[in-house]
């Protein structure tokens, strides 16, 4: 039931985050459902759902935005590892577990700023004006999700 | 699923960097294959709900255009139907004296059986009860009740209703009245009368004057038992949406 659940919610989740890029669009703020699925998969199934899923899912990505096959499943894979290590061990789905989350989108962005940009003025003035508010609100979003998790268990 | 996560994770993270290296080294002609099988799908049902949408929006449309259309169909019909009434008015107007007082109907009082109408003329206009009504066609009915600004007809299709008549060809007399259809009855058993004559007002009763038209015989119950005839009368006002009736001033 866990694998096809899984399954199911991450070709819907990866669909989605096709169809709806942005959560505002006018200040290229992205949406990171893949990220917040990974970061429950691992919190609520297990490290391993999160790390084969996050292979997967990276793969996918990488085809779908034609970039080097191998990139994002490192990143999702590691990011799956980070969040088994520190948000299921160290906080253990508690409140403060979103702010592994919160890290996690802030260090995608901030690998993204920096393959994209190279004056490093720049990526700070990026760093600030989109990624912080982008990992922000994409971590509010998992609260939400995590708070209507806890309430129908 | 069971085992060590860092089994896992070691092994699905040089998979990674193995595809990574690989796919910098020479990109991977698998990937557009890849692309292609994974994106059809995705690629398929945005598609779809694009038509669906436009489809959805079309429709929307269209139906909004129908329903004007239809609005102005109705329009056009109200308009044609009005102008024909108008129209057989006029001629009608000045066909007639100017003894005949025209009124609106303005209401129907109905009744299971007898159907009264009540017209926008009254006492102020010099409508008196017994008056005759007409309409364009011909014998409509007449005046039964008067107020100051309005009146009630009570037409020929009233079971209370009769009215002294002959045929127009033969002068056959008969009595005009309303049974489940028109029917003149009081004729003589071998009185002259076919089907297709026409039936006209007598005047010998107190209200209609003569020669109003009332309709056509339609077919003859001829029964040997009765002493007289029964003779089925189309009549030429067919009753079926009266708009304005003319009251006979004498």
């Amino acid at each position: 039931m866990k694998v096809l659940t899984s399954i199911i919610l991450s070709i819907a989740v990866f669909f989605i985050s096709l169809k709806f890029p942005y959560l505002i669009p006018e200040y290229n703020i992205l949406f990171r459902p893949v990220i917040i699925l990974i970061f429950f998969l691992t919190l609520f199934y297990g490290e391993i759902y999160g790390i084969i899923l996050g292979f997967f899912l990276g793969l996918l990505s990488g085809v779908f935005y034609n970039l080097p096959m191998g990139i994002y499943p490192l990143l999702y894979v590691s990011l799956a590892f980070l969040f088994s290590l520190v948000g299921k061990k160290i906080y253990k789905r508690g409140n403060f577990s979103i702010f592994i989350l919160f890290l996690a989108i802030f260090f995608v962005g901030v690998i993204q700023i920096i393959s994209e940009v190279n004056n490093i003025a720049e990526i700070f003035i990026k760093i600030f004006s989109h990624i912080f508010p982008e990992s922000l609100i994409n971590a509010a979003i998992g609260f939400l999700i995590l708070v209507v998790i806890r309430k129908l268990e | 699923m069971k085992g060590k996560p860092y089994r896992y994770f070691i092994i699905f993270f040089s998979i990674s960097l193995i595809l990574l290296f690989i796919d910098i080294l020479t990109p991977l002609p698998v990937k557009n294959y890849f692309f292609n099988l994974v994106s059809y799908p995705y690629v398929k049902v945005q598609e779809k709900l694009k038509t669906i949408s436009r489809l959805k929006n079309e429709n929307r449309l269209l139906r909004k255009k129908l329903s004007s259309s239809h609005y102005n169909i109705i329009e056009y019909k109200t308009l044609k139907r009005e102008n024909k009434r108008l129209k057989s008015l006029l001629k009608f107007k000045q066909r007639k004296s100017d003894s005949l007082i025209a009124a609106k109907i303005i209401g129907i009082l109905p009744n299971k059986i007898n159907v009264s109408y009540v017209i926008n003329k009254g006492k102020n206009n010099g409508i008196r009860e017994n008056q005759p009504v007409i309409s364009t066609e011909g014998v409509f009915g007449k005046v039964i009740k008067i107020g100051k600004n309005t009146s009630i007809v009570q037409s020929l299709k009233n079971y209370n209703m009769s009215i002294s008549a002959r045929d127009s060809r033969s002068d056959v007399y008969g009595i005009v009245r309303w049974n489940n259809g028109l029917i003149m009855e009081g004729i003589p058993q071998f009185a002259d009368i076919e089907p297709g004559d026409t039936i006209v007002t007598s005047g010998m009763g107190s209200i209609y004057p003569g020669n109003l038209p009332v309709g056509t015989v339609s077919s003859i119950d001829n029964k040997n038992t009765h002493y007289s005839k029964m003779i089925n009368i189309d009549s030429f006002e067919n009753f079926l949406d009266p708009y304005i009736v003319f009251i006979l001033i004498q």
